[in-house]
């Protein structure tokens, strides 16, 4: 069952939101050759300590690797999609394709957001890959709106997507949000056609992430049980954002600019 | 899937044991017995007593539904 929010709950996940924000726009800042995953997960998991702000991921449980997440950050590099471990011997180079995700909870109320990342000078088509994947999620956001239903959303990042000659991942979706990480409904980057497709309404808070592969959709998970990798090796593109359905539109709880609608 | 009439706002009025409640509809104070919808594990969204949820009856059997949605605010 899908949870809806009360205004003053939204006005919660808004302050975690702009938290995630923040930490993610310093994170860019720091991004350059030279610089390991590792000095990213230190500074993060900082200002989260001075925010008061308690980390999502560090501790969160997966069935699936039977472990539970020892990082504030998720940093994929390259041909890895999502839930990289950061690490000392990661040293970022020119031409890498970073993508942060994280997510805090301030008073119980959850916010996740992510953003790819380009070190230095990246080729054309990684640039076209950020481009897609980027312009992609801005039409899912336009389509979060009331009255919709949530294949709208799915649908507009699957066309896109590959419109442009990318594939989307059918692995991971994204995913409900509110006083924990994950709730109902599942937010899948194509039309699922045996899954629910609920009508969206005022209130539902939904975290849309599409996963963009420049080559076959196909990924598999490393040893180390979290990490995914595409299969051919080629790159992957990821950008998140928390959204809230409102009356009057979308409100992109992870964007500072965002106002509410 | 069609026409929504078999959806109603309700109430939270028992806990009853497997994740079910006793809801009263709004529209008639009727009581039907409700479970959560959706794949995941339901008791990890608790419900309380007065909590509005939204629920859906069941096309055959008219006291009972799928709670789709719960109402905060």
């Amino acid at each position: 069952m899908i949870i809806r929010k009360s205004m003053a709950e939204l006005e919660k996940m808004r302050r975690s939101g702009l938290l995630v924000a923040q930490i993610l726009s310093e994170l860019r800042g720091m991004v350059k050759e030279g610089v390991t995953t590792y000095d990213l997960e230190v500074t993060a998991e900082k200002m989260m300590q001075d925010a008061g702000a308690k980390s999502a991921f560090k501790g969160y449980y997966s069935a699936a690797a039977n472990a539970k997440f020892p990082n504030v950050l998720c940093t994929s590099v390259n041909c890895e999609i999502i839930h990289g471990m950061p690490s000392k011997k990661r040293v970022l180079k020119t031409g890498d394709l970073l993508s942060v995700d994280t997510a805090v909870s301030l008073e119980g109320y959850y916010a996740d957001s992510a953003t790819t990342i380009a070190v230095g000078a990246i080729t054309p088509e990684d640039e076209k890959l950020l481009k897609v994947t980027q312009e992609a999620l801005e039409l899912a956001i336009e389509k979060a709106q009331p009255g919709n239903r949530l294949f709208d959303i799915s649908g507009s990042v699957e066309n896109h997507v590959v419109r442009n000659g990318f594939s989307v991942v059918r692995e991971f979706v994204g995913h409900g949000i509110g006083t924990s990480m994950h709730e109902e409904p599942q937010v899948p980057n194509y039309v699922d056609r045996n899954g629910e497709n609920p009508r969206l309404k005022p209130g539902m808070v939904l975290a849309i992430e599409p996963m963009v592969n420049a080559g076959s959709p196909d990924c598999h998970v490393l040893s180390d049980k979290w990490t995914a990798v595409t299969k051919d090796g080629r790159n992957s593109a990821h950008f998140e954002h928390t959204v809230a359905i409102t009356e009057n539109g979308p409100w992109v709880l992870t964007r500072p600019s965002s106002s509410r609608p | 899937m069609g026409a929504h009439e078999t959806q109603f706002v309700a109430t939270v009025v028992e806990l009853l044991p497997n994740v079910t409640f006793r809801l009263e509809l709004e529209v008639n104070r009727a009581q039907v017995i409700g479970h959560a919808a959706g794949a995941q594990k339901a008791n990890f969204v608790r419900l309380r007593l007065q909590d509005k949820v939204l629920v859906e009856l069941a096309a055959h059997d008219k006291t009972r539904g799928r709670i789709l949605e719960v109402l905060r605010g």
